[in-house]
């Protein structure tokens, strides 16, 4: 009889954890659909934990208003890159605290652009013939190459170009409701393909006015292995190592975003373009997130509209970077110099 | 004897005439016969044929090919590029300045430009206006698409003058040397400038020229950054003056192209998806972007400005955003809430 009992409890409760795991999957799944329904991209919901996620999806369908997002895309030019890179010399770039080792992985890369012929490049990445042509064009030094001068507001940029690496980019935050205002901020992106630049830091930048605090919560910066010839080898495992030294495989890498607070209006967040992953074998960032919280500093709040911008800054030139954040009433707004390649600043709006 | 000697005379001249007229019938035959898109040209003829892999729908085009009966644009009329340099080939119409003698190393004409044959380089400050395939691409393409007429793809107006006014290199360039080309074009008498670039923040000094020459059209790209140019403008497409045009982009399907800057605030849409063109060194090759939108509807108004040449910026403007091929899927996209139809635009002239 206590056998029986006991069995029977265990079976019920085998049955309500199965009942529980699929309910909680479906569950997913369908807070999945709500977000996708709502506009938001795959590579975003990817960032969410399963807690994110429900609160996305509980807000998005019980109170839309305290959701809220930006999206833009950014291009960079990849035989722009490739000219700036091969005709910027070895001193000034170490003189621009990069590394030999990472100067000479990405000649590498140059090189072996270079020592190819169209065809093969054409045949072997799938690159149309033309692109594959510009793009070893791009790897001869050129004597009359003359750098862009001019301050980083002045840049027009074509709106078309053979070759370009598209960056995603997706800010968004749900209002948590509390008394104090306060909002959860998460900043998502991914590079559709990879980018040749990668030797620097690129940043995102945030700025808000209104008076509130920040709290950072997380952040991740997902490195795979590719080039721009190749695209992404999301299959092909990435090697690192465990804090013994082991081997171990994974299809990428993750590393945190470091991070600079200015108080009451900003943060800076920075991360390795690339990183040595195993001996010679580099992986790119390829997407990831930035996540923080804003609550305001009075207490009950002020219930005025108060500005928060973001932007993404893709360094490619060897120019000391300067990422400047200002804020004038209730808009915010940041300067980014000419070191980067940097997006359109988007704002969203929230109540302090 | 003195009338066989009329009869002859008279026989003559009529044989003198038929001469004429078949040479110059078939020389506007043999232009008119080359006015034929390529099958791979969806712009200027969709019969729902596949590029790159998808299928188009039918006769979403800029319906131009009726307009070659009355115009394939004017040589007075002078189209500035306000882009990269522009590679000088046979098969496109680029300005001769007849005022000017070349490389005598003087300024003939006394414009502050020594040598200025063919437009200017205001990137390097000199007055070649091509220099290297990777630097000068862009705007080859966009003047191809335009007006070329070379290996066999056509530009939508290849009877249009062609001003290669220089001041980007690759993709990207400095406003400041863009407002000093503006300023060279207007003293050239250039009706149209197409602008296929952006520039994220408010210029005043670009703003200010720009309304100042309220003679010259200004056709401009939205941009290939998903913006929605009401909560998000980018310039000049978004200069909010009567000669100022801005352009987003359509694939084959009428489907805005999903970089493509749009808004209500937007003018209209036309084909940059996919778009096949001419490149230097006889290359060609597909490009997609509001770049080449832009590219289509200057041709357009240079069509329009070749046929009724006392229409103002202002009118052509109107005309073109009056006269669009409406679409659901546009009207909350732009403010014409169509893409580009030029035969419509002409006829209602």
């Amino acid at each position: 009889m206590k056998f029986l009992s006991r069995t029977l409890i265990a079976l019920v409760t085998i049955m309500m954890a199965f009942t529980s795991t699929v309910t909680a999957f479906a569950s997913e799944n369908n807070a999945v659909e709500i977000l996708r329904a709502a506009g938001y991209e795959d590579y975003f919901i990817d960032e969410l934990s399963d807690e994110e996620l429900s609160e996305y999806a509980d807000k998005i369908t019980n109170d839309p208003a305290s959701v809220g997002k930006e999206e833009f895309v950014f291009e960079v030019d990849n035989i722009s890159e490739i000219q700036e890179f091969v005709n910027t010399s070895k001193e000034v770039l170490i003189a621009q605290g990069v590394t030999t080792d990472q100067i000479d992985s990405m000649q590498k890369d140059i090189d072996y652009i270079a020592n190819s012929s169209p065809k093969e490049l054409s045949d072997q990445y799938g690159v149309s013939s033309v692109e594959a042509k510009m793009l070893i064009e791009a790897t001869q030094e050129d004597d009359e190459y003359k750098r862009l001068d001019c301050s980083n507001d002045n840049i027009a940029t074509a709106s078309g170009s053979i070759s370009s690496s598209k960056l995603s980019f997706t800010m968004s935050y749900t209002n948590r409701g509390t008394s104090t205002p306060s909002y959860n901020f998460t900043i998502a992106y991914n590079w559709k393909s990879p980018y040749v630049t990668q030797i620097y830091k690129d940043a995102i930048a945030v700025a808000w006015a209104g008076g509130f605090v920040s709290d950072y919560l997380s952040s991740s910066a997902n490195y795979y292995r590719g080039t721009v010839l190749q695209g992404w080898i999301t299959n092909s495992p990435v090697m690192m190592f465990d804090k013994n030294g082991n081997a171990k495989k994974t299809n990428y890498v993750t590393y945190p975003w470091s991070s600079e607070k200015e108080p009451n209006k900003g943060i800076k967040f920075f991360v390795n373009q690339s990183r040595s992953v195993y001996q010679n074998t580099t992986a790119s960032n390829k997407s990831g997130n930035v996540k923080f919280r804003l609550t305001s500093n009075t207490t009950g709040g002020k219930n005025q509209t108060c500005e928060v911008v973001a932007q993404f800054a893709h360094r490619r030139f060897a120019v000391t970077p300067s990422i400047g954040i200002s804020t004038s009433g209730l808009t915010a707004s940041l300067s980014i110099n000419s070191a980067y390649d940097k997006s359109d600043q988007k704002d969203v709006k929230i109540k302090n | 004897m003195k009338q066989n000697s009329i009869s002859i005379k008279i026989l003559f001249t009529l044989v003198v005439i038929i001469l004429i007229c078949t040479i110059l019938f078939n020389g506007c035959s043999d232009i008119m016969d080359n006015i034929k898109p390529n099958a791979e040209q969806w712009a200027l003829n969709n019969t729902g044929q596949v590029i790159c892999e998808q299928s188009g729908s039918s006769n979403i085009d800029i319906n131009v090919m009726p307009v070659w009966e009355k115009t394939h644009g004017s040589k007075n009329v002078l189209l500035g590029i306000l882009d990269t340099g522009i590679e000088d080939t046979a098969g496109l119409p680029l300005y001769i300045n007849e005022k000017e003698i070349p490389n005598n190393g003087i300024d003939d004409d006394a414009n502050g430009y020594i040598d200025d044959i063919s437009g200017w380089d205001f990137y390097n400050s000199d007055n070649s206006t091509f220099d290297k395939y990777i630097n000068d691409y862009h705007g080859t393409y966009i003047a191809n698409t335009i007006a070329g007429n070379q290996n066999n793809l056509l530009g939508v107006a290849p009877g249009l003058t062609i001003v290669p006014l220089k001041f980007m290199q690759g993709t990207s360039g400095d406003v400041s040397r863009a407002i000093e080309a503006i300023e060279y074009a207007h003293k050239l008498g250039i009706k149209i400038i197409n602008c296929s670039w952006n520039i994220p923040i408010f210029n005043q000094d670009l703003y200010d020229v720009i309304k100042k020459y309220n003679d010259i059209l200004f056709v401009c790209a939205t941009g290939n950054e998903c913006l929605n140019l009401d909560k998000t403008p980018i310039y000049p497409a978004s200069y909010d003056l009567e000669n100022v045009i801005s352009v987003m982009a359509i694939d084959n399907r009428g489907v805005p192209y999903d970089c493509s800057g749009y808004g209500k605030t937007v003018s209209l849409a036309a084909p940059g998806v996919n778009i096949i063109s001419n490149l230097p060194d006889g290359d060609v090759d597909y490009i997609s972007g509001t770049s080449i939108a832009a590219a289509f509807v200057s041709a357009a108004a240079g069509l329009l400005i070749s046929y009724d040449s006392s229409l103002s910026p202002k009118q052509v403007k109107e005309l073109l955003i009056k006269n669009v091929s409406k679409t659901n899927s546009l009207s909350e996209y732009t403010e014409a809430g169509g893409y580009l139809n030029v035969y419509d635009a002409l006829i209602s002239i």
